[in-house]
């Protein structure tokens, strides 16, 4: 009772800080990102074709002067059939510079691509992001890409930028063979899932280095017929990994490292302690104004008995194995708003033959 | 055509011309108090309006102002002292947002009430066309 009166009153003073300050509104920021692509591969029975990629729609806004929301959602053809997804959906109050609180689902805040590219391939500069991080519902979705939760950031003011989430809990559904997923509303566990990144960031520097962190539960969400009961973990995850970008003249580097650790619960695989590491290095040059080349390394690698991996009701890369893949992309830029890339993607697969994939890809945005 | 409306062309063609020269006479950066450097420079002023910092090289905070798409002055501010034009910039800040990293400057209706905004509080950076230059702001760069 006295818990539940604290966490009231907590709540209430909350409410009172959230209520006080600005008022002023301004503009509604409306965009849209988008690609278009052509694409060929070397796998038996796949035909060249034309693809229209994702459709993304943003609006941001300042609802007043220290309060900002931001909405975007994505339109995607999957085998055929386009469907739509929230993919952030959050709005977020600025106390001061080193402290901005929000709710919603945002990208995690674990390395530097999800929350500096986000869905945008313009932004990118290449086609394809990493495939280790690759957006839920895919079996090369190993970590959470989105949250739903409470996500704080802010500034020390000596260039320290800090990210901090507290959000639900990811699920797989063993029973349908279905892959890693962020829910959009039900969490069937009490335990919460904790991100964490801490990056210095100078714009003067060439360097900007990134340290994360990550604790999260992979919760059964099957109602029937899975490996155990609804809400139950299946694998407990701790993640440490660090993000470095680096940019001189017309040289720049990306990378990512990430160490995970997961902890398989009895009835899961054997019930282990199993480590796995995933990492990418991507290198660019700007040949011109207008041209730039990329080559990216990519790897992941894992016990061969973690279930996490490699049980066909989990992620399922039983019939894949650990992977890595090497990305050449030569990009033209025709102005801010559009580029043409063309990306040569060779993935090798350890229990599958490698294939090799090009995409010609027209990336743009609309505003 | 009636030479009313022929009368009325011929006018608003010349004040178009007129606008676009007074325009193409130089755009000037502004500061009202509280800015206590002599100029600035034209790459502190780029990375003000582009939203890549809000502090000038001695850390004195500062808010900038701009003027609405359309304005002649606006266009030649963009182009001369920015880099790019107007349609780049929309570009600029669509990505901007999208990825979080801030949102555009905010506008006032004319250069009047941009002299007048900076004017009115410490730390307020904005430009304006030369001629539009009165005693209550600082000239902190020229562009001709």
């Amino acid at each position: 009772m006295i818990r539940g009166r604290r966490a009231f009153r907590a709540m209430a003073v909350c409410a009172v800080v959230f209520m006080c300050g600005g008022n002023t509104a301004r503009a509604l920021d409306l965009g849209v990102f988008g690609d278009l692509s052509y694409v060929a591969s070397d796998v038996p029975d796949d035909e060249a074709n034309f693809q229209i990629g994702s459709l993304d729609f943003y609006a941001a806004q300042y609802i007043d002067d220290k309060t900002k929301a931001l909405f975007e959602l994505q339109f995607q053809t999957f085998s055929g059939d386009f469907e739509y997804e929230i993919q952030r959906y959050w709005v977020m109050r600025e106390f001061s510079d080193a402290f901005r609180v929000g709710i919603g689902r945002f990208h995690t805040p674990i390395g530097y691509w999800s929350r500096h590219f986000h869905h945008g391939i313009l932004l990118q500069d290449t086609v394809s992001r990493p495939f280790m991080l690759s957006f839920e519902g895919s079996v090369n979705a190993i970590f959470p890409m989105h949250m739903i939760g409470l996500l704080a950031e802010g500034d020390w003011g000596n260039g320290l930028h800090y990210e901090a989430g507290i959000a639900n809990s990811n699920m797989i559904d063993t029973a349908d063979a279905s892959r890693l997923e962020v829910p959009i509303r039900d969490d069937y566990s009490p335990e919460k899932s904790f991100f964490g990144r801490l990056s210095y960031v100078k714009p003067e520097l060439s360097i900007l280095p990134g340290l994360f962190v990550m604790r999260n539960n992979v919760i059964e969400s099957a109602t029937a017929g899975g490996l155990l009961e609804r809400g139950d973990d299946l694998v407990r995850q701790s993640l440490i990994g660090f993000d470095l970008r680096y940019e001189r003249d017309k040289f720049s580097l990306l990378t990512e490292f990430y160490h995970l650790r997961n902890d398989s619960q009895p009835g899961v695989g054997d019930a282990g302690n199993h480590t796995a590491t995933a990492y990418y290095a991507q290198f660019g040059y700007q040949l011109t104004n207008q041209w730039k080349a990329t080559y990216r390394r990519e790897s992941l690698d894992f016990d061969a008995d973690d279930a996490y991996f490699m049980d066909p009701a989990l992620i399922g890369r039983d019939a894949l194995g650990t992977e890595t893949r090497d990305v050449f992309c030569l990009r033209y830029d025709f102005s801010e708003s559009n580029a043409l890339m063309l990306e040569v993607n060779l993935r090798n697969p350890e229990l599958a033959p490698s294939t090799t994939i090009a995409t010609l890809s027209w990336a743009l945005v609309l505003f | 055509m009636p030479r009313g409306r022929i009368a009325g062309c011929v006018s608003g063609t010349l004040l178009s011309f007129v606008l676009s020269a007074l325009a193409e006479a130089g755009v000037v950066v502004i500061g009202g108090p509280g800015i206590d450097v002599p100029s600035l420079s034209e790459k502190t002023v780029r990375n003000l309006y582009l939203g890549k910092t809000v502090q000038l090289d001695n850390g004195t905070r500062v808010e900038v102002i701009d003027l609405p798409n359309g304005n002649p002055v606006r266009e030649e501010f963009y182009e001369k002292v920015i880099g790019k034009d107007t349609t780049q910039v929309k570009a600029y800040w669509a990505k901007r947002i999208f990825t979080g990293k801030g949102s555009p400057p905010e506008t006032r209706l004319d250069e009047r009430a941009v002299v007048r905004w900076v004017g009115e509080a410490p730390g307020r950076i904005g430009y304006i066309s030369s001629e539009a230059v009165n005693g209550s702001v600082r000239v902190l760069l020229r562009k001709e």
